[in-house]
């Protein structure tokens, strides 16, 4: 199986002023080849976050090399790097980050602001998209007439509209009841079993995957079952 | 998806941030529109009060040239009483009647009872030299007015003398010079000079005539004579304010001729002289009240332009700085927008595109509404009713274009440091926060 991502020996260290520093991350790799679900747990404060948004091409490492499909994304200029996250990596957070002004079928077509794309076709896979995570029915509604797991449905949605190798995902059921958890859940799995990587960073212990990590003051352990 | 429906929607959205920041740049164009319309309006209202009051002045003339012949028909004759032998010719070619009258004649005049008489002086006058200054002058020597029988309500108690008489003698001792002389040699009233001999003191400068006037000198009557050896004689008799129906020049000539048989009547300084000295004279006080007028609006245009000077830049100042605190609230109001926009890879210069449109928006929308809200109430300001057919006239696209420009400038100055800021937000510091 082809790596899609490969965390070599990455480092990031936060040096706030006034303050000690904190080693977020020490040395860690890690790889995610295609079809994998592989989830790293930790404590809040741990370096989940920091190890996704290194991931995603949004945090540059101190040390270490990131590869997503081959490619050092740290090498490409911010522009480039844009572009590339845009059609190969998708994103799911917490907190949803949905845009309050824009109905829920806008929401997951905003991917499309990064990439050249025709409407229609966007559209319709937005519509497809919305429809297999069960909000056809919630279209033309904002974000604020959603429940929280609805809303995260639709914010994984919108992560996978531009069809990304790499799903990151981080804390994605911190705010979810069980029965909700379980459908994101599903629906990141059903997403590898389609040929997908994804990474889920998280402090739930329970989410069973391919393979888990513990992350500790910056560094990652595998964790046996 | 275009750019354009995060930027609709979200004005959608919060209106109220929105309206403010409209409201701000209408307040800014307002100003500025306001204040231009303003100023067109007074200068638009000066040319019509000025027109108005050329106008009036035009009809007050008309209204006075009729006034004054009607007025001029019941006024006296002035004439004056010269030798019957007296060649009119000569008297044009040399200046002056080369006859002689005896004084006694004016006295004769004086005591006959003619009732068409109102003012006499008699006079000698003759073109000669001031030696001492090598000078061409015209000497006129008069001892004043001469009392006229009949009106004794004027005279003093012995009968010899006006109260107050139209034309007073010159004092001993003193000359009086026209304006041409007095200025040739620098003379102002008190200097004195020698004339003929003899010390005289400057009694009066007259103004300048632009006429013979001007080079004469006025000296009492025997003085002249003395001088020019004309004891006993005068050239001429002025009667003046004859009274008399207007066509009674006849019976004037006949009433004098009654009592000095060798005398011919001219009559001089016509009644057309006198009607255009009152008009020119009512003309130059109408001019001076529109020159006033002129000089009052100017000021006020002045002090409109010296307001408006003052007041523009400093209501730009404040919106500009009023949008760009807004701006930048809107900014870190939607970090999570923006956090969210950089992950999935929408570029910087996109996410810096969104503030500005929005405030280049705000700047069109709000330049229209102040544009239109000054206009209208710079016009009304200047005294243009909301009905009045010029009022539209100062909607001119001009100063639409202008006021669009205005506001883009002041929207895109403001907005676009909030604008970087947000598209060089770290998207790792805000996304980090979950």
């Amino acid at each position: 199986m082809t790596d899609i991502l490969d965390f070599q020996a990455i480092s990031k260290t936060y040096r706030p002023p006034g303050r000690s520093s904190v080693d977020a991350l020490d040395q860690v790799s890690l790889s995610v080849p295609t079809g994998a679900f592989k989830v790293v747990c930790g404590h809040s404060g741990s370096g989940k976050s920091t190890l996704l948004l290194s991931a995603g091409g949004l945090q540059k490492p101190d040390a270490g090399k990131v590869l997503v499909n081959g490619t050092d994304i740290y090498r490409l200029s911010p522009e480039k790097r844009a572009r590339f996250r845009a059609e190969t990596i998708g994103f799911v957070f917490q907190q949803f980050h949905l845009i309050p002004y824009l109905n829920i079928l806008e929401n997951v077509m905003t991917p499309a602001l990064a990439l050249v794309m025709d409407r229609a076709e966007v559209e319709q896979r937005a519509r497809e998209m919305i429809e297999w995570l069960g909000l056809a029915h919630r279209l033309d509604h904002p974000p604020s007439e959603l429940s929280i797991g609805e809303r995260q449905r639709v914010a994984l949605a919108r992560a996978l509209l531009n069809q990304p190798a790499l799903l990151l995902a981080d804390e994605p059921t911190g705010n979810l009841d069980e029965q909700n958890s379980e459908i994101v859940i599903r629906h990141l799995r059903d997403f590898a079993a389609r040929g997908g990587a994804v990474l889920i960073a998280t402090h739930d212990t329970r989410i069973e995957a391919d393979e888990k990590f513990m992350l500790e003051n910056g560094r990652l352990r595998p964790v046996t079952s | 998806m275009k750019p354009w429906l995060l930027i609709k929607n979200e004005i959608g959205y919060r209106k109220v941030g929105f309206g403010i920041g409209l409201a701000c740049v209408a307040i800014a164009i307002g100003s500025f529109s306001g204040s231009i319309t303003v100023l067109q309006a007074h200068e638009t209202r000066t040319e019509e009060i000025l027109a108005q009051r050329e106008r009036e002045t035009r009809e007050e003339m008309e209204r006075l040239e009729n006034d004054y012949r009607r007025i001029m028909r019941n006024l006296g004759h002035n004439v004056m009483i010269l030798h019957a032998d007296q060649s009119r010719a000569a008297l044009r070619a040399v200046g002056h009647p080369d006859t002689y009258l005896p004084e006694e004649y004016v006295h004769r005049l004086g005591r006959g009872y003619i009732e068409t008489l109102n003012h006499l002086l008699p006079v000698l006058q003759e073109r000669t030299t001031w030696p001492e200054r090598d000078l061409d002058i015209i000497l006129m020597g008069t001892p004043g007015q001469v009392p006229v029988a009949h009106l004794t309500r004027f005279l003093t108690e012995d009968g010899e003398a006006y109260r107050n008489p139209i034309i007073s003698p010159i004092p001993e001792g003193k000359i009086e010079i026209g304006h041409a002389i007095a200025r040739e040699f620098g003379l102002r009233p008190g200097d004195t000079v020698t004339f003929m001999g003899e010390p005289f003191e400057i009694h009066r400068v007259n103004a300048a005539q632009g006429s013979e006037e001007d080079i004469m000198v006025w000296c009492n009557l025997d003085v002249a004579q003395r001088w020019l050896d004309r004891a006993g004689l005068i050239n001429i008799i002025f009667a003046l304010e004859c009274v008399c129906d207007i066509d009674g020049l006849g019976a004037i000539t006949e009433e004098i001729s009654a009592l000095l048989p060798d005398v011919q009547v001219l009559e001089f300084s016509s009644r057309v002289i006198a009607r255009g000295e009152a008009r020119q004279r009512a003309e130059q006080e109408a001019r001076r009240a529109i020159a006033a007028e002129i000089a009052h609006r100017a000021q006020i245009g002045d002090e409109l332009r010296t307001f408006a000077t003052v007041l523009i830049p400093v209501v730009l100042l404040a919106s500009g700085l009023w949008i760009f605190f807004l701006i930048l609230g809107n900014v870190r109001e939607r970090e999570s927008e923006i956090g969210i926009l950089r992950a999935i890879g929408v570029k910087e210069s996109v996410i810096a595109w969104i503030f500005l449109s929005k405030a280049l928006v705000m700047g069109l929308v709000g330049a229209v509404i102040g544009y239109l809200i000054g206009v209208a109430a710079g016009a009304l300001r200047g005294g243009v009713g909301l009905f009045d057919t010029r009022f539209w006239t100062y909607f001119n696209p001009v100063l639409l274009l202008i006021s669009l420009l205005v506001a883009l400038m002041l929207c895109a100055l403001a907005g676009w440091i909030p604008a970087m800021w947000a598209a060089q937000r770290d998207p790792a510091d805000i996304l980090r926060g979950d």
